[in-house]
């Protein structure tokens, strides 16, 4: 089984790569960096014969563009290895109509006809192949939190609240990021980037010494497989089959 | 130039379509998906009707000194196989040079019952016929009847015994499609045979020649034909500041003959169709860009078209981005087996070379 996750921006790949690795039991295999601006292209990670790439696109807005060219990398594939089977989209719930917006970028860059209801729901997509005529593949498109407007890091905070200090760690921080909005208008004008200015105070508390690895550590060290929220809210991640390598 | 190519039936390959043809063609695919089977179509073209050019074209599998073939079975394993008609066909069409063509061999297979007159006839025995005193034998032999057709008009017709060793063919007017077809194998070098009268007599093109000879030997001054004395032979002698005489061309390696025969080729082919099969063999990776830039731009110049099949990704990535002025005019064609049969995808360079630099996608 080959599958494709197509998110956001970096802290997304991050994020899906270890709900992969710690949660799905995803093995790291390998990165692909664009070498002008060193930007994390793409993580791949195996599993028992499977594959799943994760490609940070740079921003929502970007995302239709990546999707017509994996649209035409399977247009003018010619080997059945070079063919994936699942496709996976992950996005902020930005706006009460950002979905919409989403969804008509989609269908003008693939010529498709998705709508809203076909969020979060398992569909299929057919596209052309130059020599196998017409392929098939399970496309899955993922906005996080799925009932209300936020971003994927609202979900992660959800799923770091252990214990009364963390729920208060979280709390306060995002007491205090609604006043900064509250305040001013230049700033923090969607629901979504306040999600990520609560994550990055939280994680700025947790460790202010050091980012990265620091919060590498921090994340690694939860019980994933156990973890309730990233059940709920990650289940589309869950696509390794033990029939279908 | 050939723009397009259907070949309906021939060998193994069943409704294969090539439409959108370029200067230089290069054909990659996995082992059996037809690559040499196109080269030999497009080799036929010069002369569909012709009897001794399939056979020679047929006879390329069964070169080796331990395995001999009959022309019988030579053109038998032209036919589609898998057929258990006893009339079965050869055809495919296309366009060259704005016109159409179509061509169409019917093979017929029969079982005959030949004397010992007959047999010995058709083997090629000679004999006073009549005067020689046979024995009443009769041996049951099987036959082949073949009837060419050209562009819908019927062009002569053969006949092919399993027993016969040589063979005649019938065919008074050969009718040619494309006028010159150039076929180099892949171990053609090894067997020196190159065409180096058509090298020598055009000046800036030797000089080119010379400087591409130099990748290879540094010391690189001409090559000659020169007159054996004794025998009156002609032989090719390369000169080189190296060594104090001449020596004999196959005292060089295969790189520097490669090369050698590739270029001389390529002017033998002028005004017609070059054919080079797994063009890259005995080529070093740090001459294929010089070598390959040499051979595409001079084909342009020369108004060759180039059918090239390979293997070898090193020698696909040199052609394509060897001449980036003329990406537009070289086409990747990559032969697919699919449950339909083979499918082609065919691409300008420019587009290969995304293919396989920014989406990883294989062109063999």
């Amino acid at each position: 089984m080959k599958a494709v996750v197509f998110c956001e921006g970096t802290t997304d790949l991050l994020m899906i790569q270890f709900v992969l690795q710690y949660k799905y039991g995803w093995k790291y295999d390998g990165f692909v960096e664009n070498t002008v601006s060193n930007r994390l292209m793409k993580r791949i990670l195996v599993k028992d014969g499977a594959k799943i790439e994760i490609r940070s696109c740079g921003g929502i807005t970007n995302i239709p563009d990546e999707m017509r060219r994996f649209q035409e990398q399977m247009e003018y594939s010619t080997k059945k290895e070079e063919l994936f089977d699942k496709v996976i989209i992950l996005i902020d719930h930005d706006t009460v109509d950002s979905n919409k917006i989403f969804v008509d970028k989609l269908n003008e860059k693939l010529q498709t006809n998705f709508n809203e209801r076909d969020i979060n729901v398992d569909i299929k997509w057919k596209t052309d192949n130059l020599v196998f005529k017409e392929i098939e593949l399970d496309f899955y498109i993922s906005c996080l939190p799925e009932e209300e407007t936020g971003a994927i890091e609202s979900v992660m905070l959800e799923a770091l609240v252990t214990d009364d200090i963390e729920e208060n760690l979280v709390n306060n921080s995002e007491k205090f990021i609604l006043y900064i909005r509250e305040n001013q208008d230049r700033y923090l004008q969607r629901k979504s980037l306040i999600a990520k200015a609560v994550f990055n105070t939280y994680f700025a508390i947790r460790t202010p010494e050091e980012k990265c690895g620091e919060r590498s550590r921090v994340l690694r060290a939860y019980d994933w497989k156990n973890n309730e929220v990233l059940n709920k809210s990650f289940g589309f991640l869950d696509i390794y089959d033990n029939d279908n390598k | 130039m050939l723009s397009e190519l259907n070949i309906e039936k021939y060998r193994g390959i069943d409704s294969l379509k090539l439409e959108d043809l370029g200067r230089v063609n290069v054909i990659a695919g996995e082992n059996n998906t037809g690559k040499t089977s196109i080269l030999e179509v497009i080799e036929s073209l010069e002369r569909p009707n012709d009897l001794r050019a399939w056979r020679l074209i047929g006879r390329r599998e069964g070169n080796s000194m331990r395995i001999s073939t009959t022309s019988y079975d030579t053109m038998k394993s032209l036919f589609p196989i898998n057929n258990e008609n006893k009339k079965t066909s050869i055809v495919y069409s296309g366009e060259y040079n704005n016109k159409l063509f179509t061509v169409e061999l019917t093979g017929e297979f029969s079982d005959t019952i030949l004397n010992d007159e007959q047999l010995e006839k058709i083997r090629g025995y000679r004999h006073d016929y009549g005067t020689t005193e046979y024995e009443h034998n009769e041996y049951e032999v099987s036959l082949l009847d073949i009837y060419y057709k050209i562009n819908g008009e019927n062009f002569g017709s053969d006949k092919i015994y399993n027993v016969q060793r040589g063979f005649a063919t019938s065919t008074d007017i050969i009718a040619s499609i494309v006028e010159n077809v150039v076929y180099v194998s892949p171990t053609q070098h090894a067997n020196n045979s190159f065409y180096l009268n058509a090298l020598m007599t055009d000046p800036k093109l030797y000089e080119q020649f010379v400087e591409i000879m130099k990748e290879f030997d540094p010391d690189f001054v001409s090559i000659n034909s020169v007159e054996d004395e004794m025998t009156r032979s002609r032989k090719y002698v390369v000169l080189s500041k190296k060594f104090n005489e001449g020596l004999l061309l196959n005292a060089y390696g295969d790189g520097m003959k490669k090369a050698m025969l590739l270029l001389s080729a390529l002017l033998k082919a002028k005004d017609g169709i070059l054919l080079l099969d797994e063009f890259e063999t005995a080529i070093h990776v740090s001459v294929m860009g010089k070598v390959f830039k040499w051979i595409i731009e001079n084909a342009a110049k020369l108004n060759v078209q180039i059918f090239m099949t390979s293997h070898s990704l090193e020698a696909i990535n040199s052609v394509l981005k060897c001449c980036p002025d003329m990406q537009k005019d070289i086409r990747m064609i990559t032969l697919v087996n699919t449950e339909d049969g083979v499918k082609a995808r065919n691409v300008d360079a420019l587009k290969a070379i995304q293919l396989m630099d920014e989406y990883g996608l294989e062109l063999r």
